[in-house]
C-alpha cells in the first residue's frame, strides 16, 4: 500500500507541468553554473577540484530548495482538497500514508541526482574524481535530504497549511543554508562550531570538501560528517512520529 | 644675423667652465640615487614571456654583482603592473608571489633568478624585478620588460557545451514523451 | 436477525463539548437504516466512529463482529460515501477505482473485471474524461463506485443525494434499493426526509448527540404525541378571517385558480369546526380526508423545532 501510494504521488507531483519545469529550471542552472565554471577566464582557470566544489553546493542547494517547496504541500494538498478521509476509510494505516508520501519526495531528490550527473561528469574530465564524488554526493544528499523531509512532513502534521509548512520549512533552510556558506574565518567562535556540527548542510560541505580537497574517500574517514548527518535524520524521524501519534490521538482528519 | 646665429665665444666662456666645475662637484649624489654600481638585474626570458591566459611561463632573470665589494642580505622579488587598467597586480593569483633571498653574492658573481607565473588574465604588463638590500636604504629595480597575454577563447572546454545545451533539451523531449505516452493510454 | 452494527453508550467530545452523549442503537442485518437529526446533532461523528476515523471517548461499537479497534478490519468490509466530497481530479474513472482497489488489496484481474463491471452499472464506462471535468452527478455516482469496489457488506453514505436535481436523486435511490435488495445493509444519514421515509426500513434520530427515537416509521409515528390531520379541498380562497381563528392550525396551503387545499391539523370536533366556518363563507368542499403524519412531522416533533410553511 505504500508503494500505491508513491505511485500516486510520483504520478500526481512528479510527472505534472509544474515537477516537469521545475527540474528543467534545475537542468538549466546546472546547464549554466557548468558553461560559467569551465568557460569563464577567471574561473576556468580554478582548479578542478575547485570547480566540483562549487557545482556540489548549487545541486545540494537546488535541490533541497526544490524538495522543501514540494515536500510541504504533500500531506496538506490530502487534507485541503479534502481527499484525505477517503484514503483513511481504506485499510490503509495512517504510518503507510506518511511513508508512500515521504518516499514520493525522496524519489525527487534522486531526480535531480540523476538530471546533476553528466554535468558532473563534464567537470571532472581528467580527474579520478568522479566515481567518489558521486557516491559521497549521492549518500550525503540522500540523508540529508531525507531528514529535511522526515522534519518538513512533521511540521505538515502540526500546521495542517501548506503556506505555514512551506514558509516555516524555508526559514528552517536558510538558517542551516547560510551559515554553512560562510568562510571558515566566521566559524572560529565555538558557538559557531558548534551550530556547523549540528547544521546537516555543513556537515555536507565539510565531507565533500574532506574528499575532493583532501582526498579521504573512505566512509570511516568521512565518518565525523555522516554521523550527524544520520543522527539528524533520527531526530527527525522521531519528532515525526510523535506528531503522527498527536494527529491519530485527536482523531486524523481533525 | 651672422652675431645672432653665432654669438660671441669668448664672453660665455666663463659661465661654461663654472657649470662644468659644479657638475664634476655634484655628480656623485646624482649618480648614487639613480643608479648604483653594484648590482644588475636583467630578465632573460624578456623575448619568451608572452603567451595565453592559463599558460605558466617561468621568468628567468640573473643578478650580477659588478662591484668590488661582496653584497649580503639580498631579497628580490617580481612586480607586475596591468597596463591597460593602470593598476598593480596581485602576484598571489598568478602564483608569483614568492621572494628569492641571496645571503651573499661577491664580486662579479652570478646568481640566476627564476619565477613560474601563472597567467591568469588576459592584458598588457611591465614586469621588473626588484631587489631590497639589507644594508642599502634604497632598492635595486631592473629594467622594464613589457609583455602581453591572449585571452583564452575556448567555447567548448571539456565538452560542456553539448552537456550545458543538450540535457535541457533531452530532459523537455522526456517529458513531452511520457505526456504524449499518458495521453495515447488514455 | 443478526445485528451488523452495534453501538452502545458512545461518548465522544471536542474540546470538553460533547459531540455525542450516550448513543446507543443496533442495525440489523439487511437493514437499510436511515440516521436523522438536525445540523450538529452528531451524525457524521457517528458515522466517522463507525467507520474508524475518529476514536470515541468512550463505548462499545462493533460493526459486522469487529470491535472499533480493528479499524482495517472495519474497512475491509465497509464502503463509506462520505461527507467530504474530495477526489483526484486528475484521475479519470477508471483510474481512480483502480487507485481505491489497491488500497483495498484487490488482485489485478478481479480489480480490473469489478471496475468495469461498476463503470458500466454507474453509466461511467466510455466516459474517458478527467474527474475535474465531471458534473456532481457524475462525481456522486463515482463516489458510489468507489464505494462498492471491494464489495462491502455494510455501506455507509452520509448525504448521497444533496446536490442532485430529482432526476439524480432518483437514479441513486433506485440504486441503493437494488444494493440493499442483493443483501447489504445500508446506513444511510440524510438531510432529506422524504428520501428516508421512501427508503429507509428503520430510523434513528438523534439530536444533541442523543438518541431520541429509533424503529420503523410506524413505530416512531407511535412514539409521538402528534396530532391528526386532515386534507381539505375547497373552492375560493381562505378569507383574511381564517388566518386568525384557525391560523396555527392551518399549514401546507396549496391554491390553484379558484381551488385551495391545505392541511388542518387538529382533532375531529376541530375539523368539524373548520368545515362549518367555510361553509358560512360559501365555500364548496371538494374533497375532505384523514392524513396521517409525515416523518417530517415526526422529526420536526421530536427534534422540538417548529414547522414552516
Amino acid at each position: 500500500m505504500i508503494l500505491t501510494i508513491w505511485l500516486k504521488e510520483i504520478r500526481e507531483e512528479l510527472f505534472t507541468w509544474k515537477s516537469m519545469l521545475w527540474l528543467l529550471i534545475v537542468s538549466l542552472l546546472y546547464s549554466l553554473t557548468s558553461y560559467l565554471l569551465l568557460t569563464n577566464k577567471e574561473l576556468s582557470l580554478l582548479d578542478q577540484t575547485e570547480l566540483l566544489w562549487l557545482f556540489s553546493k548549487i545541486v545540494i542547494g537546488a535541490a533541497f530548495l526544490v524538495v522543501t517547496i514540494n515536500c510541504s504541500s504533500l500531506i496538506n494538498n490530502e487534507f485541503e482538497k479534502e481527499t484525505a478521509e477517503s484514503l483513511f476509510l481504506t485499510p490503509l494505516h495512517f504510518s503507510g500514508f506518511i511513508a508512500g508520501k515521504i518516499l514520493a519526495s525522496i524519489t525527487l531528490w534522486f531526480y535531480i541526482f540523476l538530471i546533476s550527473i553528466p554535468y558532473i561528469i563534464v567537470i571532472t574530465i581528467g580527474t579520478n574524481l568522479i566515481g567518489p564524488f558521486l557516491l559521497f554526493l549521492g549518500i550525503l544528499g540522500t540523508i540529508g535530504i531525507t531528514g529535511i523531509i522526515l522534519f518538513i512532513t512533521g511540521l505538515s502534521l502540526i500546521f495542517r497549511s501548506t503556506k505555514n509548512t512551506l514558509t516555516t520549512s524555508l526559514i528552517f533552510l536558510f538558517a542551516f543554508a547560510v551559515p554553512a556558506m560562510f568562510s571558515t574565518t566566521l566559524k572560529i567562535n565555538p558557538l559557531a562550531q558548534f551550530f556547523a556540527k549540528i547544521n546537516p548542510l555543513d556537515n555536507i560541505f565539510g565531507s565533500l570538501d574532506n574528499v575532493l580537497v583532501d582526498y579521504q574517500l573512505s566512509l570511516a574517514q568521512n565518518f565525523k560528517f555522516i554521523f550527524p548527518l544520520i543522527l539528524f535524520c533520527l531526530i527527525m524521524l522521531i519528532f515525526l512520529i510523535f506528531t503522527a501519534k498527536c494527529t491519530q490521538k485527536r482523531g486524523g482528519l481533525k | 644675423m651672422k652675431k645672432m646665429i653665432f654669438p660671441d665665444i669668448k664672453n660665455c666662456l666663463p659661465g661654461l667652465v663654472v657649470i662644468s666645475i659644479f657638475g664634476l662637484l655634484f655628480s656623485p649624489l646624482w649618480a648614487d640615487s639613480i643608479q648604483p654600481s653594484q648590482l644588475i638585474m636583467t630578465i632573460l626570458s624578456e623575448n619568451t614571456l608572452s603567451g595565453v591566459a592559463g599558460d605558466f611561463v617561468v621568468v628567468e632573470a640573473q643578478i650580477q654583482n659588478i662591484g668590488n665589494e661582496p653584497v649580503s642580505g639580498i631579497t628580490t622579488y617580481l612586480t607586475l603592473c596591468d597596463r591597460e587598467n593602470k593598476l598593480p597586480v596581485d602576484l598571489e593569483d598568478w602564483s608569483a608571489e614568492k621572494g628569492l633571498f641571496i645571503g651573499t653574492i661577491e664580486p662579479g658573481q652570478i646568481f640566476p633568478l627564476t619565477w613560474k607565473i601563472h597567467f591568469v588574465k588576459a592584458g598588457d604588463y611591465s614586469l621588473a624585478i626588484i631587489a631590497i638590500i639589507e644594508t642599502e636604504s634604497n632598492p635595486q629595480v631592473s629594467s622594464l620588460t613589457i609583455f602581453k597575454v591572449s585571452p583564452k577563447i575556448n567555447l567548448n572546454p571539456g565538452y560542456v557545451l553539448p552537456v550545458a545545451l543538450g540535457m535541457p533539451v533531452i530532459l523537455v523531449l522526456f517529458f513531452l514523451v511520457i505526456m504524449y505516452y499518458r495521453k495515447q493510454n488514455k | 436477525m443478526e445485528t451488523c452494527i452495534s453501538v452502545k453508550n458512545l461518548k465522544k467530545s471536542y474540546h470538553d463539548q460533547p459531540a455525542l452523549n450516550d448513543l446507543s442503537f443496533t442495525v440489523e442485518k439487511g437493514d437499510f437504516f436511515g440516521f436523522l437529526g438536525p445540523n450538529g446533532a452528531g451524525k457524521t461523528t457517528t458515522i466517522r466512529i463507525l467507520t474508524g476515523i475518529l476514536n470515541l471517548d468512550n463505548g462499545e461499537i462493533t460493526v459486522a463482529g469487529f470491535l472499533h479497534k480493528e479499524r482495517e478490519k472495519i474497512a475491509q468490509i465497509i464502503g463509506v460515501v462520505p461527507e467530504s466530497r474530495g477526489m483526484y481530479e486528475w484521475m479519470t474513472a477508471r483510474e481512480y477505482l483502480d487507485f481505491f482497489g489497491r488500497l483495498y488489496r484487490i488482485p489485478p484481474s478481479k480489480r480490473k473485471s469489478k471496475s468495469d463491471s461498476l463503470l458500466k452499472q454507474f453509466d461511467l464506462f466510455s466516459n474517458k474524461k478527467k474527474i475535474g471535468e465531471y458534473s456532481r452527478g457524475m462525481r456522486q455516482r463515482l463516489s458510489l463506485a468507489k464505494a462498492l469496489i471491494n464489495n462491502p457488506q455494510i455501506l455507509f453514505l452520509d448525504e448521497p443525494t444533496l446536490g442532485l436535481d430529482p432526476q439524480g436523486q432518483e437514479d441513486i435511490q433506485n440504486l441503493l434499493l437494488e444494493l440493499n435488495k442483493n443483501g447489504i445493509t445500508i446506513f444511510l444519514s440524510s438531510h432529506l426526509l422524504h428520501e428516508v421515509s421512501y427508503l429507509c426500513s428503520r430510523i434513528a434520530i438523534i439530536n444533541e448527540g442523543k438518541l431520541v427515537a429509533e424503529g420503523s416509521l410506524d413505530e416512531l409515528h407511535q412514539k409521538t404525541s402528534l396530532q391528526e390531520s386532515y386534507f381539505i379541498k375547497m373552492t375560493g380562497n381562505i378569507l383574511p378571517d381564517t388566518d386568525k381563528t384557525f391560523s396555527d392550525q392551518i399549514s401546507k396551503i396549496s391554491s390553484n385558480a379558484d381551488i385551495t387545499s391545505f392541511v388542518f391539523s387538529g382533532d375531529i370536533i376541530q375539523a368539524n369546526q373548520m368545515l362549518n366556518f367555510l361553509h358560512s363563507q360559501n365555500h364548496k368542499i371538494l374533497e375532505f380526508r384523514l392524513q396521517g403524519s409525515d416523518l417530517t412531522d415526526i422529526f420536526l416533533s421530536l427534534t422540538e423545532k417548529k414547522r414552516s410553511n
